[in-house]
Protein backbone atom coordinates (compact mmCIF):
# COMPACT_ATOMS: atom_id res chain seq x y z
CA UNK A 1 0.00 0.00 0.00
CA UNK A 2 1.19 3.15 -0.90
CA UNK A 3 0.78 5.91 2.20
CA UNK A 4 1.64 9.42 0.76
CA UNK A 5 3.06 11.82 3.15
CA UNK A 6 0.99 14.55 4.54
CA UNK A 7 2.11 18.22 3.90
CA UNK A 8 2.03 19.72 6.96
CA UNK A 9 2.79 24.07 7.30
CA UNK A 10 5.39 25.19 9.19
CA UNK A 11 5.97 28.63 10.73
CA UNK A 12 9.44 29.04 10.33
CA UNK A 13 11.44 27.87 6.76
CA UNK A 14 12.73 24.69 7.74
CA UNK A 15 17.03 25.69 7.43
CA UNK A 16 17.26 21.64 7.18
CA UNK A 17 15.07 21.30 4.01
CA UNK A 18 16.51 25.05 2.39
CA UNK A 19 13.80 26.92 3.78
CA UNK A 20 10.64 25.39 3.09
CA UNK A 21 7.39 26.45 4.49
CA UNK A 22 6.22 22.73 4.76
CA UNK A 23 7.30 19.34 6.37
CA UNK A 24 5.80 16.15 4.83
CA UNK A 25 5.17 13.23 7.45
CA UNK A 26 4.34 9.91 7.28
CA UNK A 27 0.20 10.70 8.44
CA UNK A 28 -2.18 8.33 7.32
CA UNK A 29 -6.13 7.55 8.48
CA UNK A 30 -6.97 4.40 10.33
CA UNK A 31 -10.32 3.53 10.76
CA UNK A 32 -11.05 2.28 13.86
CA UNK A 33 -13.49 0.34 15.60
CA UNK A 34 -14.85 -1.03 19.11
CA UNK A 35 -18.21 -1.28 20.70
CA UNK A 36 -19.22 2.19 19.29
CA UNK A 37 -19.76 2.74 15.12
CA UNK A 38 -16.63 2.95 13.72
CA UNK A 39 -14.32 6.72 13.63
CA UNK A 40 -11.64 8.27 11.49
CA UNK A 41 -8.24 9.41 13.08
CA UNK A 42 -5.13 10.56 11.66
CA UNK A 43 -1.89 8.42 13.21
CA UNK A 44 1.54 9.04 12.49
CA UNK A 45 3.81 6.07 11.51
CA UNK A 46 6.14 6.15 14.33
CA UNK A 47 9.30 3.15 14.09
CA UNK A 48 10.44 4.48 17.32
CA UNK A 49 7.17 4.56 19.20
CA UNK A 50 7.39 0.76 20.61
CA UNK A 51 3.43 0.96 20.95
CA UNK A 52 0.44 2.31 18.87
CA UNK A 53 -0.80 4.90 21.29
CA UNK A 54 -4.08 7.31 21.02
CA UNK A 55 -5.56 9.44 23.10
CA UNK A 56 -8.25 8.80 25.99
CA UNK A 57 -10.45 10.90 23.97
CA UNK A 58 -10.27 8.68 20.87
CA UNK A 59 -11.36 5.48 23.22
CA UNK A 60 -14.01 7.85 24.74
CA UNK A 61 -15.16 8.18 20.74
CA UNK A 62 -15.10 4.60 20.64
CA UNK A 63 -17.27 3.62 23.63
CA UNK A 64 -14.16 2.19 25.20
CA UNK A 65 -14.10 1.80 28.90
CA UNK A 66 -10.52 1.97 30.52
CA UNK A 67 -11.86 1.66 33.92
CA UNK A 68 -10.05 -1.68 35.04
CA UNK A 69 -8.13 -2.11 31.51
CA UNK A 70 -4.50 -3.42 32.21
CA UNK A 71 -1.97 -0.17 32.16
CA UNK A 72 1.56 0.77 32.71
CA UNK A 73 4.10 3.77 33.31
CA UNK A 74 5.53 4.75 30.17
CA UNK A 75 7.93 8.09 28.74
CA UNK A 76 6.62 9.98 26.07
CA UNK A 77 9.16 12.41 23.90
CA UNK A 78 8.35 15.23 25.56
CA UNK A 79 7.04 14.46 28.77
CA UNK A 80 9.38 14.99 31.42
CA UNK A 81 7.86 12.12 34.00
CA UNK A 82 6.27 8.86 33.03
CA UNK A 83 2.29 8.57 32.19
CA UNK A 84 0.06 6.19 32.28
CA UNK A 85 -0.72 4.16 29.51
CA UNK A 86 -4.29 1.80 29.68
CA UNK A 87 -4.56 -0.58 26.94
CA UNK A 88 -7.70 -1.92 24.50
CA UNK A 89 -8.31 -4.05 22.00
CA UNK A 90 -9.78 -2.06 18.98
CA UNK A 91 -10.05 -3.37 15.35
CA UNK A 92 -7.62 -1.08 12.67
CA UNK A 93 -8.70 -0.55 9.27
CA UNK A 94 -6.50 1.28 6.57
CA UNK A 95 -7.14 1.95 2.83
CA UNK A 96 -5.74 3.72 -0.13
CA UNK A 97 -9.06 3.36 -1.16
CA UNK A 98 -8.19 1.87 -4.13
CA UNK A 99 -6.71 -1.11 -4.28
CA UNK A 100 -5.92 -2.27 -0.94
CA UNK A 101 -7.24 -2.36 2.42
CA UNK A 102 -6.30 -4.15 5.77
CA UNK A 103 -7.99 -4.60 9.18
CA UNK A 104 -7.02 -6.39 11.96
CA UNK A 105 -7.57 -6.50 15.82
CA UNK A 106 -4.62 -5.67 18.04
CA UNK A 107 -4.29 -4.18 21.77
CA UNK A 108 -3.05 -0.38 21.24
CA UNK A 109 -2.45 1.96 24.59
CA UNK A 110 -4.40 5.23 25.17
CA UNK A 111 -3.02 8.07 27.21
CA UNK A 112 -4.27 11.12 29.18
CA UNK A 113 -3.63 14.49 27.48
CA UNK A 114 -3.16 15.59 23.85
CA UNK A 115 -0.53 13.97 21.30
CA UNK A 116 0.73 15.84 18.34
CA UNK A 117 -0.14 13.00 16.46
CA UNK A 118 -1.61 9.64 17.33
CA UNK A 119 1.41 7.07 16.98
CA UNK A 120 1.16 4.07 14.61
CA UNK A 121 4.11 1.89 16.42
CA UNK A 122 5.58 -0.90 16.48
CA UNK A 123 3.17 -3.03 18.62
CA UNK A 124 0.05 -3.26 17.19
CA UNK A 125 0.88 -1.62 13.78
CA UNK A 126 4.34 -2.12 12.25
CA UNK A 127 4.90 -5.46 13.68
CA UNK A 128 2.24 -6.77 10.99
CA UNK A 129 3.71 -4.39 7.82
CA UNK A 130 7.02 -4.07 6.07
CA UNK A 131 7.17 -0.25 6.11
CA UNK A 132 10.08 1.48 3.95
CA UNK A 133 9.96 5.33 4.35
CA UNK A 134 10.82 7.10 1.44
CA UNK A 135 11.78 10.64 1.60
CA UNK A 136 12.25 13.79 -1.23
CA UNK A 137 11.16 13.42 -3.74
CA UNK A 138 8.56 10.79 -3.43
CA UNK A 139 7.76 11.41 0.45
CA UNK A 140 5.77 8.32 0.77
CA UNK A 141 5.45 5.07 2.44
CA UNK A 142 5.18 2.00 1.34
CA UNK A 143 3.02 -0.66 3.51
CA UNK A 144 3.11 -4.51 2.99
CA UNK A 145 1.83 -7.01 5.11
CA UNK A 146 3.82 -9.56 6.89
CA UNK A 147 3.24 -13.03 5.96
CA UNK A 148 1.80 -12.95 9.45
CA UNK A 149 -0.74 -10.52 8.65
CA UNK A 150 -3.01 -11.44 11.29
CA UNK A 151 -6.50 -9.69 9.44
CA UNK A 152 -8.38 -9.68 6.57
CA UNK A 153 -7.02 -8.22 3.71
CA UNK A 154 -9.18 -6.77 0.77
CA UNK B 1 -16.51 7.36 1.82
CA UNK B 2 -13.95 7.25 -1.13
CA UNK B 3 -10.43 7.08 0.62
CA UNK B 4 -8.52 8.12 -2.21
CA UNK B 5 -10.56 10.84 -3.11
CA UNK B 6 -10.30 11.77 0.25
CA UNK B 7 -6.82 11.78 0.55
CA UNK B 8 -5.98 13.29 -2.77
CA UNK B 9 -7.90 16.40 -1.92
CA UNK B 10 -7.05 16.81 1.66
CA UNK B 11 -3.29 16.86 0.55
CA UNK B 12 -4.44 19.59 -1.87
CA UNK B 13 -5.81 21.20 1.11
CA UNK B 14 -4.01 24.90 0.99
CA UNK B 15 -0.96 24.87 4.22
CA UNK B 16 -1.28 28.40 5.09
CA UNK B 17 -5.10 27.53 5.73
CA UNK B 18 -4.78 25.16 7.87
CA UNK B 19 -1.88 26.72 9.87
CA UNK B 20 -4.37 28.84 10.86
CA UNK B 21 -5.50 25.56 13.41
CA UNK B 22 -2.47 25.31 14.50
CA UNK B 23 -3.15 23.35 18.12
CA UNK B 24 -6.53 22.53 17.41
CA UNK B 25 -8.49 19.22 16.03
CA UNK B 26 -10.06 19.61 13.05
CA UNK B 27 -12.95 17.72 11.88
CA UNK B 28 -12.69 17.23 7.92
CA UNK B 29 -15.51 16.88 5.37
CA UNK B 30 -15.75 13.23 4.12
CA UNK B 31 -14.46 14.10 0.64
CA UNK B 32 -11.19 16.12 2.63
CA UNK B 33 -11.88 19.72 0.63
CA UNK B 34 -12.82 21.16 4.11
CA UNK B 35 -12.77 21.44 7.52
CA UNK B 36 -16.09 21.42 9.13
CA UNK B 37 -15.38 22.60 12.44
CA UNK B 38 -12.35 22.44 15.08
CA UNK B 39 -11.41 22.72 18.99
CA UNK B 40 -8.76 22.37 21.17
CA UNK B 41 -10.80 19.76 22.97
CA UNK B 42 -11.62 16.40 20.90
CA UNK B 43 -14.49 15.52 23.17
CA UNK B 44 -16.39 18.95 22.60
CA UNK B 45 -15.81 19.15 18.73
CA UNK B 46 -16.85 15.66 18.82
CA UNK B 47 -20.15 16.40 20.78
CA UNK B 48 -20.92 19.67 18.62
CA UNK B 49 -20.35 17.30 15.43
CA UNK B 50 -23.52 14.77 16.66
CA UNK B 51 -25.59 17.80 17.97
CA UNK B 52 -25.13 18.93 14.36
CA UNK B 53 -26.25 15.03 12.80
CA UNK B 54 -23.07 14.82 10.89
CA UNK B 55 -22.21 11.39 9.92
CA UNK B 56 -19.36 11.30 12.52
CA UNK B 57 -18.36 7.91 11.40
CA UNK B 58 -17.77 9.38 7.46
CA UNK B 59 -15.40 12.02 9.20
CA UNK B 60 -11.93 12.30 9.90
CA UNK B 61 -10.45 13.78 13.41
CA UNK B 62 -7.09 15.02 13.24
CA UNK B 63 -4.87 17.44 15.21
CA UNK B 64 -2.82 19.67 13.77
CA UNK B 65 0.45 20.39 15.50
CA UNK B 66 1.44 23.43 17.08
CA UNK B 67 5.08 23.04 17.25
CA UNK B 68 7.51 23.14 13.83
CA UNK B 69 9.76 20.20 14.54
CA UNK B 70 8.39 16.86 16.48
CA UNK B 71 10.87 14.33 17.73
CA UNK B 72 9.18 11.14 18.01
CA UNK B 73 5.41 12.23 18.55
CA UNK B 74 5.12 13.11 21.74
CA UNK B 75 2.28 14.84 23.99
CA UNK B 76 1.41 18.28 23.65
CA UNK B 77 1.05 19.10 27.78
Amino acid sequence: MRVPYMPVPVHQPVPSLGGVLVRYRPVMAVRLTASAPSRLFDGLIDSRADDTVFTDSVATTLGIDLQGAEDRSVHLVGRPTPIRIRYAPVQLLISDGDQETFEWTAVVGFVSGRLHYNLLGQAGFLQFFDCSLRGEPDYEALLAPKASFPGRRH
Amino acid sequence: MDMRVFNENRRRFPPEELQKYAGKYVAWSPDGTSIIDSDEDMTRLDERLKAARYDVSEILISMVPMEDLILGGGLVD
